[in-house]
C-alpha cells in the first residue's frame, strides 16, 4: 500500500488521518478525563428509567413516588440488579402492611440506571427529578454514584437514603447513609490482621474514593499498632491488572513474605477477579495470607462461578475478611423469603441494607404525611434510630451516617470440591473484641 | 521498589500480541472501507464471551482450539450482518467518514446494551473462562503460561497468514488495491462488495480471536472491548490505519509502554503504575502530531525475513 494521494478535491491522506485522528485523541483523552472523574465505565450517557410495577391507591387514597438509582448497568450491573430487587421487595412489603393496616397510603418507585458513575448518577438523578417530580430516593449503591449526586441533593433539598462506604461523604448533608462506612470497618480489619500475627501489610488498592479512605484508615490503625504498610493503588476501569499485581509480589517479596507478612486488598468484583486470576500464579503472592473487605465476600470470587484456579487460590492463602452482620429476626427471614421467591436466589447481606433503605424512606414519608425537603430530612435520623430491620439497628451519627455496626469474620474454605465463605469469629462493636462465631444466632 | 524484569518482558509480549491482533482489524478495517468502526470493542467483547461459554460445556484438550475457531466464526458474522444493515446502506448514500464512525458509535452502544440483557438474564454478566492460567515455564522472574504458549504462536500465525493473504493471493491485491483506491478497484474489474466481506470477516474474526484469549487473561463484562478498544486504535495509529506492519509494531509497542517501560518508570521515577494509560495516550499522540501517516512499513516481508533467519540459522 503507498503513500498518500492528492488529486484536486480530494483531501489528502495526511489530512483525512489528522482530521480523523483529532476525533480519535479527542475521544480517548475524553476518556482519560473519564477515568478519573468517573471511574467505573459505563455504556454511555444513556439514563433509562423504570417504573417497577403500578402501584393503585384506594379511592380518594393517595400514592407517594419515590425514586431509585440503581446500577443496572456499568462495572457493578451485578450488584444493580441485587439492589432493585432489594428494593421492590422493601416496596412490597411497605404496601402490603398499609393495606392490612386499612391506609389509604399507597408508595411506588420509579427507578434509574445510573451506568455505575458519576455522572450516570446525576444524569439519572436530574432525570427523575425533571421528568417525574421526584424529591427523594433510596439509592444510590456506592461512593462514586454518591460523589455524582451529593451537591445536586444538598442544592435541590432531595433526601438519599444511600449505601457508600468513602468517609469523604461524611457531613451533615441530604445524604443518609444507614450503612458500615470504612471508618467503622478499618478498625476492626487492622485489629484481626494483628490478632493473627501479622506485623506487615502490602495493601493494593482502587484509586477511587473507596479504595483511599480505607486504605487510609486500615493504614492508620494497624500503624498505631505498630504494623508496617506498603501500598499499591490502581486505576480502576482498566482492561488488565498483571503489572499492578507483579508489583504487589515485589512488595511482598521486600517485606520478607514470611508469616507476619499480608495482603489486604480493596477490590470490587470485576478487578477483584482480574486481581485474583493473575496472583494465581504467582508464587510469592499464594505463600501469604490475604484479607479483603466487605466487597471480598462475593460469590462471584468461587467456583461454580469463578474458575476453580480462583477458588483454590483463595483457599490457599485463606482469604479472610470482614462482613456486617445482623442479629437473625424474623424481619430478615421474611425479607429474604420474599427476596428468594422474586429472583430465585438467596440475598446476600448488602440486600438488607436496600431493604431497610425503603422502609426508613417510606416510614418518614409516613411520618411527615407525603411532605419533602428539609421536613424530610429533619425526620429521618429520628426514624433510623427507633428503626430496627432486615440490617438490624439502624442508629445515625450526627451525620446521618451508620453509627455503630458489628462484623462476622469470614474465610475462604474448601471442603469436597466445595468453596464457600464460612465465618469463624464476631466483632462486636460495642465490646470492641472478637468472640467465637454463633450461626444460629446471625445472618451474614 | 524491584522490577520483574523478565516478567514485564513476557507480559509486553502477551498483551502486545493482543493488541496486535485487535489493531491489525482496525487497520484493515481503516484502509478498506475507510470506517473507523467503534463497534470493534464489542466484537472482541462477544468473541471472550463465545470463548468463555465454549470452555463451559468442551473440555481440554478440544476446548481451547474450538473456543479459538468459535470466536472467530461469530463476531465475523455479526460485523458482516451490521456492514450490510447499516454501513453499507450508509455508504451508498454517501456517508462521510464522520458519518460512519457516528454510526459505529451507535452500533457499539447498541451491540453493549444488547449484551447487557442478554447476559444479565442469563446471569453471565461477568464470567470467567474455564481455562485458568497455568505457569507451564518459568525463566528468572518471569512465567511462561499455558496462554502465552497460545497467543504469541496464534498471533504470528495470524500475521504470516494475512501477509501471504495480502501479498501473494488475488484477494490479498485485490484489497490493496480498494485500499488504494475504490473507485479505481471497481474500474478495474475488481469485486469489491466481496472484498468489503473479506475484510470484515478478517477483522471480525481476529478481534474475536483477541477476545478468545482475553478472556482466559482476565474476566469478560459487557464493557470490556469498548476498555481495550483504545490500545487496539493506539497500535493502528501507529501503524498510520493504513500499513499492517506498522500496527504490529503499534501493538508490541502499546504492550511494551504498558509493562516494561511503566515498570521501568516506576522502579526509577517512583511513578505509580496506575497512569500506565497515558504512556498509550502519548505514543498515540505522539504518532498524530509527528508522523500521522504513521509506521510505514510495506516492504517488509516477514515470511523472507523468516526464512532467512531460518537459513542462516541452518547453516
Amino acid at each position: 500500500m503507498s503513500e498518500e494521494k492528492k488529486g484536486e478535491g480530494v483531501p489528502s491522506r495526511r489530512g483525512y488521518l489528522k482530521t480523523v485522528g483529532a476525533g480519535i485523541v479527542g475521544l480517548a483523552v475524553g476518556a482519560a478525563i473519564g477515568y478519573g472523574a468517573a471511574p467505573k465505565a459505563a455504556p454511555g450517557a444513556v439514563t433509562t428509567v423504570t417504573k417497577t410495577e403500578t402501584v393503585t391507591a384506594p379511592a380518594g387514597g393517595k400514592t407517594i413516588t419515590i425514586g431509585a438509582l440503581v446500577c443496572t448497568s456499568g462495572a457493578a450491573a451485578a450488584f444493580g440488579e441485587e439492589e432493585k430487587s432489594a428494593f421492590e421487595v422493601g416496596l412490597d412489603h411497605v404496601n402490603r402492611e398499609l393495606e392490612e393496616a386499612g391506609s389509604s397510603i399507597r408508595f411506588e418507585i420509579i427507578s434509574a440506571d445510573t451506568g455505575t458513575t458519576a455522572e450516570g448518577a446525576l444524569k439519572a438523578l436530574t432525570s427523575l427529578v425533571e421528568t417525574r417530580g421526584i424529591k427523594a430516593i433510596v439509592g444510590p449503591g456506592n461512593s462514586i454514584e454518591v460523589g455524582g449526586i451529593k451537591a445536586y441533593c444538598d442544592a435541590n433539598k432531595i433526601v438519599s437514603v444511600a449505601m457508600s462506604s468513602s468517609e469523604e461523604y461524611s457531613v451533615k448533608d441530604y445524604i443518609f447513609r444507614p450503612f458500615v462506612t470504612n471508618k467503622l470497618s478499618a478498625g476492626p480489619v487492622a485489629k484481626l490482621m494483628w490478632s493473627e500475627g501479622k506485623r506487615k501489610v502490602a495493601c493494593i488498592y482502587r484509586d477511587d474514593s473507596f479504595g483511599r479512605s480505607l486504605n487510609d484508615y486500615t493504614k492508620k490503625a494497624f500503624e498505631k499498632l505498630g504494623g508496617v504498610w506498603k501500598e499499591i493503588k490502581y486505576m480502576i476501569d482498566l482492561p488488565d491488572y498483571s503489572s499492578e499485581v507483579a508489583a504487589l509480589s515485589a512488595a511482598v517479596k521486600e517485606l520478607g513474605a514470611d508469616e507476619e507478612t499480608a495482603v489486604f486488598h480493596v477490590t470490587f468484583e470485576t478487578d477483584g477477579l482480574n486481581i485474583y486470576g493473575h496472583a494465581a500464579t504467582d508464587p510469592v503472592l499464594s505463600k501469604v495470607k490475604w484479607y479483603g473487605t466487605t466487597d471480598a465476600k462475593r460469590d462471584a470470587f468461587l467456583p461454580p462461578a469463578a474458575p476453580t484456579a480462583i477458588g483454590d487460590f483463595l483457599a490457599k492463602v485463606d482469604s479472610t475478611g470482614l462482613f456486617p452482620v445482623n442479629p437473625l429476626s424474623k424481619i430478615n427471614r421474611e425479607f429474604a423469603e420474599a427476596y428468594r421467591a422474586k429472583t430465585g436466589t438467596s440475598p446476600s447481606g448488602w440486600a438488607t441494607y436496600f431493604y431497610d433503605d425503603v422502609w426508613i424512606l417510606c416510614l418518614s414519608l409516613l411520618e411527615t404525611e407525603g411532605k419533602f425537603g428539609e421536613t424530610l430530612w429533619k425526620i429521618v435520623p429520628k426514624v433510623a434510630e427507633r428503626y430496627a430491620g432486615a440490617s438490624g439497628p439502624t442508629p445515625l451519627d450526627e451525620n446521618g451516617d451508620l453509627a455503630k455496626c458489628d462484623f462476622g469474620v469470614w474465610h475462604v474454605t474448601k471442603v469436597n470440591n466445595t468453596y464457600k465463605f464460612e465465618y469463624s469469629k464476631y466483632y462486636s462493636a460495642t465490646t470492641g473484641e472478637f468472640g467465637p462465631w454463633v450461626p444460629e444466632a446471625f445472618m451474614g | 521498589m524491584e522490577i520483574l524484569l523478565i516478567d514485564s518482558i513476557l507480559r509486553s509480549i502477551l498483551v502486545g500480541s493482543l493488541f496486535t491482533l485487535i489493531g491489525i482489524g482496525v487497520t484493515q478495517t481503516v484502509a478498506v472501507t475507510k470506517i473507523f468502526n467503534f463497534a470493534h470493542g464489542e466484537l472482541v467483547t462477544i468473541g471472550a464471551y463465545v470463548a468463555c461459554l465454549i470452555t463451559k460445556f468442551i473440555y481440554y484438550p478440544l476446548n481451547l482450539p474450538i473456543a479459538i475457531i468459535s470466536s472467530f466464526i461469530v463476531p465475523a458474522l455479526i460485523i458482516l450482518l451490521i456492514d450490510e444493515v447499516v454501513f453499507k446502506p450508509l455508504t451508498r448514500k454517501g456517508a462521510t467518514s464522520l458519518m460512519l464512525m457516528v454510526a459505529s458509535f451507535a452500533v457499539s452502544l447498541g451491540l453493549r446494551y444488547s449484551l447487557y440483557i442478554i447476559t444479565t438474564s442469563q446471569r453471565l454478566l461477568t464470567i470467567m473462562s474455564e481455562i485458568s492460567l497455568r505457569t507451564i515455564y518459568t525463566i528468572g522472574d518471569g512465567r511462561i503460561t499455558n496462554l502465552f504458549l497460545w497467543a504469541v504462536p496464534v498471533t504470528l500465525a495470524s500475521v504470516l497468514l494475512l501477509e501471504f493473504l495480502f501479498l501473494s493471493t488475488k484477494s490479498g491485491k485485490a484489497m490493496r488495491a480498494v485500499a488504494e483506491n475504490v473507485s479505481l478497484a471497481r474500474a478495474t474489474g475488481i469485486n469489491v462488495d466481496y472484498i468489503r466481506r473479506l475484510t470484515w470477516i478478517i477483522s471480525g474474526g481476529l478481534a474475536g480471536i483477541a477476545g478468545a484469549f482475553w478472556s482466559i487473561y482476565t474476566q469478560t463484562n459487557p464493557e470490556i472491548g469498548w476498555v481495550i478498544l483504545l490500545r487496539g486504535f493506539a497500535a493502528s495509529t501507529v501503524g498510520g490505519y493504513y500499513s499492517f506492519f506498522g500496527t504490529i509494531v503499534g501493538g508490541y509497542l502499546v504492550g511494551l509502554s504498558e509493562n516494561l517501560i511503566m515498570d521501568l518508570i516506576n522502579r526509577f521515577f517512583g511513578i505509580s503504575i496506575m497512569y500506565k494509560p497515558v504512556l498509550t495516550f502519548a505514543l498515540m499522540i505522539s504518532f498524530l502530531l509527528f508522523k500521522p501517516t504513521g509506521l510505514v512499513l510495506e516492504d517488509v516481508n516477514l515470511a523472507k525475513i523468516l526464512k532467512k533467519i531460518y537459513l542462516y540459522w541452518g547453516k
